[in-house]
């Protein structure tokens, strides 16, 4: 380091946790979103909140079972186990307060089958208007696994299905802080968080977050990201994930 | 202030910015975060760093052709220094709406208690911040905050590494006697 050590490292115990309190400065989900849009880059707001979910529904396709093996193996099991359901359930998605008005309000959807990962198509499909508008109609295969709506209502936006993809991203979000691309990493759970306002799997995002900020260098901002999560998370399935984090932001 | 920080002609700025969408995207993606928060750490109130960012990016697109490459962070910060000494003038910026950023961020499972907690110290941070001066201010955020090196500072800003480290020193001086007396002050009127 080329200068002093920092205040919230050696400072008194309140000046600490006084500069500490800044770890909530980031932007709302979906800020970023609004500013592509309000620059006149509305496609490219789309793009950007779409990118990680073509590209992870891309190589899921390839291989359906990658997303889910990759998000269970580092430690979501439970919660995905406890969210996750074979077979055929019956949803009503209602979707309220939506912080960004670009998504579409979600439609009640009947008998949704769940017994396998949706292809790509169908993923893509299924996704809130703003990927529908430009979306050519699903393949007779794709259409089999998207929820029955009426012709007039909105894209569905089944709960599963949006778990799914959730879990596609944040698997894309896993490889790229794998492979060292840190800053990518986060410009992914940006758009994430741009794109799931109320995301089944913040927590999870949450902790990938925090490796994201590690791989980028930002030991900081990790160390005071993961010192939050657990603050705020005491129970959470994560916990000693983020801990184990924490300790490393030390290193 | 620069007349154009505030006073963006909004279409002659996205004009610009379409000729050149790639480059622009690729600068809101990287960046977007970091003029978010340099924004609300130099004074922007929590409820108008959203509109003030969007302001800083369409500056940006009006001046695109006029940032060279690897100079984008450098002119997007000056951008949000600028825009940030406008929002502190304005009346509105001592609105208080901590509860709510931090509502946003804690999630369920953190006590009233802890909430309150943070509340009053992202209120005390923001009151040691605002008695800095504006250039001092800005080392502090950066190196303390942001945690970017002097080096890099100086870079980003335009200054010698000399007049940062001195800057941070004046900062880190007043941030601390600040605190001592802030802290004693909450100390008497919480008994």
């Amino acid at each position: 380091m080329d200068g002093p050590k920092r205040m919230r490292e050696e400072g008194s115990p309140e000046l600490r946790r006084i500069l500490r309190s800044s770890s909530i400065d980031e932007p709302p989900p979906g800020a970023m979103h609004r500013t592509l849009k309000r620059v006149g880059m509305a496609g490219a707001a789309t793009a950007a909140v779409t990118a990680a979910t073509g590209t992870a529904a891309a190589k899921t396709a390839a291989s359906p079972a990658l997303g889910l093996l990759g998000l269970l193996k580092w430690g979501g099991i439970g919660v995905i186990a406890g969210t996750m359901t074979l077979g055929t359930v019956k949803v009503v998605t209602t979707v309220t307060a939506q912080r960004d008005p670009t998504v579409a309000p979600a439609a009640s959807v009947e008998t949704v089958p769940l017994v396998r990962v949706p292809t790509a198509h169908a993923i893509a499909s299924a996704q809130p208007s703003a990927t529908a508008s430009a979306s050519a109609a699903p393949s007779a295969a794709a259409r089999s696994l998207i929820p029955t709506v009426s012709e007039s209502a909105a894209p569905p936006v089944s709960s599963a299905s949006s778990l799914t993809v959730e879990m596609q991203e944040l698997e894309a979000v896993r490889r790229a802080i794998a492979q060292g691309r840190g800053a990518e990493a986060l410009v992914q759970l940006d758009a994430f968080a741009a794109q799931h306002p109320r995301a089944r799997l913040s927590e999870e995002a949450a902790v990938l977050r925090i490796e994201a900020l590690m791989a980028s260098g930002a030991s900081g901002q990790a160390r005071s990201m993961a010192e939050e999560f657990l603050r705020t998370h005491p129970n959470s399935a994560f916990g000693d994930r983020v801990r184990s984090l924490e300790l490393g932001t030390r290193n | 202030l620069d007349a154009y920080a505030l006073n963006e002609p909004r279409a002659e700025g996205l004009a610009v910015a379409q000729r050149e969408p790639e480059r622009v995207r690729a600068i809101v993606q990287a960046e977007h975060a970091f003029v978010w928060r340099s924004l609300r750490r130099l004074g922007v109130p929590a409820d108008a760093v959203d509109d003030a960012t969007q302001q800083v990016f369409l500056v940006l697109c009006r001046r695109i052709k006029d940032v060279g490459s690897g100079q984008e962070r450098s002119f997007l910060f000056g951008s949000a220094a600028r825009v940030a000494s406008e929002y502190r003038r304005k009346p509105f910026r001592h609105r208080e709406v901590l509860e709510d950023e931090i509502d946003d961020r804690a999630g369920a499972a953190e006590s009233p208690e802890k909430m309150l907690q943070r509340c009053q110290d992202r209120e005390l941070l923001d009151a040691m911040l605002d008695e800095l001066p504006m250039e001092q201010r800005t080392v502090f955020v950066l190196y303390e905050l942001e945690e970017l090196t002097m080096v890099a500072i100086a870079e980003l800003i335009g200054i010698p590494q000399g007049t940062v480290a001195s800057r941070l020193r004046l900062a880190r001086e007043r941030i601390e006697q600040r605190a001592r007396e802030l802290i004693e002050q909450r100390a008497k009127e919480g008994t």
